[in-house]
């Protein structure tokens, strides 16, 4: 068989493995994304919305991310970058504060109660350092412990410790 | 209080049960991811192929430029020639044609040199038509011939000084030549080579010397 004919033929199977393991990324990735954006946003269509566009730069560039940890860690950081800049350049974002998501059905006093523990929460959060934000969020999603932090951060295991030590010392401060 | 709690309670949202097929959907417009590889490879041999490339042409440009400085230096031992287009044999020589273009010779007339000066050089095709009847092909090459002046080239010549003298006797040459009272149609021919015309070697007879021996108190002796 020629170079060309071989070439050829392996050209499609190529692709067809790498949508494969896109697909695959896809679905155990897809929960990840999402409640990264939803972190930053607290808007679940617009969590959605940054999280597929997330996925969609990750298609484009997926040749160089079928590494699984890698897959991963681009993702978070993508993720947590376009929720940023979606958040910033919203300018609906104070409409949408105001009218935020209420969990559905009647208004009990333990919703309302958990509703506003969530909100000053979330304040909390708000308030603290990008580095320390993330960290803290990604601890507290799917169970990751610190080394899988580590891994999708991009740092080293101590510092991850470090900086989700002093992120529960501010968020006690801040929610006393 | 339990910030790790709370906080995993408010992050247990899970995305709509569309949102996976809204990313296929997405994914489905998008273009197939880009082959860096295969790319990086092409860019990098079309890169390396354009380096060759431009090395290859300034090293032909370079030798151009040399060979034609070669030219020139070679151009010493040619001949010129104008033709005038008005006269009815068509080769006519005058002041002009002295300092006007080359035109290659035989080797016999190889001191005859040429100027060329590139203005007229540039209108001067020339072409020696009495030498176009000879019959053989290298005879007419040996006798003199056809040159066509280069303009672009005789405009980089440097000019080249001729002997007044010999200038004048190629040129009575040529006007002998063109007028019929010198036939050249000898010199075209090639000369037949007869082993019969060379006398053979005689002997040399050479008489043996004889060294007298000294005498004592002779010549050279010391008082």
């Amino acid at each position: 068989m020629h170079v060309a004919e071989s070439l050829a033929v392996s050209t499609p199977s190529m692709d067809e493995e790498l949508e494969r393991e896109f697909e695959a990324r896809l679905v155990e990735s897809s929960t990840l994304a999402f409640r990264v954006a939803y972190s930053v946003l607290r808007q679940r269509q617009d969590a959605e919305d940054v999280a597929q566009e997330a996925f969609a730069k990750a298609y484009r560039s997926f040749r160089q991310l079928r590494d699984r940890e890698r897959f991963r860690a681009w993702l978070v950081r993508m993720t947590w970058r376009l929720a940023i800049d979606h958040r910033r350049g919203d300018r609906r974002r104070s409409a949408r504060e105001l009218t935020a998501e209420t969990p559905a059905g009647p208004a009990t006093a333990d919703t309302l109660e958990g509703q506003e523990r969530a909100d000053r929460l979330w304040a909390a959060i708000d308030a603290l350092p990008d580095k320390l934000r993330v960290a803290i969020v990604l601890a507290n999603i799917e169970g990751h412990d610190t080394a899988e932090v580590a891994a999708l951060v991009g740092v080293p295991i101590g510092t991850v410790k470090s900086r989700l030590f002093v992120a529960r010392q501010r968020l006690k401060e801040l929610l006393q | 209080m339990n910030i790790d709690r709370e906080l995993q309670a408010a992050l247990d949202v899970d995305p709509s049960p569309e949102f996976v097929a809204r990313v296929r959907m997405r994914i489905a417009s998008e273009p197939p991811p880009r082959r860096w590889g295969f790319a990086w490879m092409v860019v990098a041999a079309g890169a390396a192929a354009a380096v060759v490339v431009a090395v290859v042409v300034t090293r032909a440009v370079g030798e151009r430029k040399g060979s034609a400085e070669l030219l020139a230096s070679r151009v010493l031992p040619t001949v010129m020639a104008l033709i005038d287009p008005g006269s009815p044999k068509g080769l006519r020589y005058d002041d002009h044609a002295a300092d006007a273009t080359g035109v290659t010779q035989s080797s016999r007339i190889a001191s005859a040199t040429a100027v060329a000066q590139p203005s007229r050089a540039a209108s001067a095709a020339v072409v020696a038509q009495p030498f176009r009847a000879a019959k053989e092909p290298e005879s007419s090459r040996a006798a003199s011939a056809a040159v066509v002046a280069q303009p672009f080239r005789a405009a980089k010549e440097p000019e080249i000084l001729v002997d007044s003298r010999e200038a004048a006797a190629f040129r009575r040459l040529l006007a002998g030549v063109s007028a019929g009272r010198i036939d050249l149609n000898h010199m075209l021919k090639p000369s037949p080579f007869v082993m019969a015309d060379i006398a053979p070697v005689e002997d040399i007879d050479i008489t043996p010397l004889s060294i007298e021996p000294l005498s004592p108190g002779g010549e050279g002796a010391r008082p």
